[in-house]
């Protein structure tokens, strides 16, 4: 049974979609640009080169995922030089245009975790988000987030800290009365 | 006869009694003269020692005016010196009681000034106290909570947290 050819932008999306951590992002657009050299070069690539290529250049997990289902599904179109051309523009499109945020976890969260703080992010700021991710136990929980000069510290350490600093004071005021 | 032989005996008397009273007025007379000469001698003697005195006693009461003058000067200047030890005495003993109230006005405010540094140590002392506490009590807490907390509690805080954020457009 032939299955039915996935349309580009349903490629875009999917990939698209990966992108939500800067360093993803800027890994992505590297294998890309990496992989589009390889298939450039070749002027009918194999799926046993594809592979080959995909192996070779395609570094993050989940892109390699997708390129790898996408072969499987007879897919070839995707790995055409003018897709790949097209992905990248995208991908550019995103670097210029989404929104980098700063985004500090106390802990690190699975990928579906940081995903719907990505969705709820995009829903407030209603613009595509793309997280420059800092781990820092220090924090002890919540989160602090850094937008161009706006810093949102929701971290238990700040509250802490704050309570720390409202005990100190109503002492202070103690003493002086 | 008789009376013969009593006037001439008489007459022999008589004039031996003149006689003798010649010898004796002249010899008075001599003795008196001797006497007076004495006493001429002893009279010139006696002024000129009185003289002599005289010289001596005006040489000691001038020596001893001179003296007395002296005494006196010295006395004056005696006076003089003692007044002005005095004097000085009484500014010392001024000075040194202005130094002694000074000296206990320093005290008083080294005194004050201890007390309220005593004060203040103690206020600081208490207050670095209590500080320590809310920081020792904050310490505890974050040990606490980075044990106690789950995944899943974070996850919920870092929701929550978002749902705070209000971004400026």
């Amino acid at each position: 049974m032939k299955k039915e050819p996935i349309e580009k932008n349903d490629i875009l999306d999917k990939i698209s979609a990966l992108i939500y951590r800067k360093n993803t992002l800027e890994i992505v657009i590297i294998n890309l640009s990496a992989f589009k050299k390889k298939v450039d070069r070749t002027k009918k690539p194999t799926i046993e080169k594809i592979k080959e290529y995909i192996a070779e250049t395609i570094t993050n997990a989940n892109l390699k995922q997708i390129f790898m289902a996408e072969l499987e599904a007879g897919n070839f179109d995707v790995f055409q030089t003018q897709t790949i051309t097209s992905l990248l523009a995208k991908l550019n499109d995103i670097a210029a245009i989404g929104t980098v945020i700063d985004l500090s976890l106390p802990l690190p969260l699975t990928d579906t975790d940081l995903r719907e703080i990505v969705d709820q992010l995009e829903e407030k700021l209603h613009t595509k988000i793309i997280l420059d991710l800092k781990i820092d136990p220090s924090l002890l929980g919540g989160i602090v987030i850094k937008k161009d000069n706006y810093i949102f510290d929701a971290s238990l350490k700040n509250h802490l800290k704050n309570y720390e600093n409202e005990w100190v004071k109503s002492l202070h005021k103690a003493h002086k009365i | 006869m008789t009376a013969l032989f009593f006037l001439v005996p008489l007459n022999v008397l008589i004039i031996a009694l003149l006689v003798f009273l010649f010898f004796a007025f002249s010899k008075e007379k001599n003795g008196e003269k001797d006497i007076r000469k004495q006493l001429e001698t002893i009279k010139t003697a006696y002024d000129a020692k009185a003289k002599e005195y005289d010289a001596e006693i005006a040489a000691a009461k001038s020596e001893a005016d001179q003296a007395l003058k002296q005494s006196q000067e010295k006395e004056a200047s005696c006076k003089m010196v003692t007044d002005e030890c005095n004097s000085k005495m009484q500014a010392m003993q001024d000075e040194m009681q202005k130094k002694m109230d000074e000296v206990q006005h320093i005290e008083d405010s080294l005194k004050d000034e201890a007390s309220e540094r005593i004060k203040q140590f103690e206020q600081q002392q208490k207050e670095d106290v209590e500080k320590n506490m809310v920081s020792l009590v904050m310490n505890v807490t974050k040990k606490i909570l980075e044990k106690t907390l789950t995944y899943e509690e974070h996850k919920e805080i870092i929701k929550k947290s978002i749902d705070e954020i209000k971004f400026q457009d």
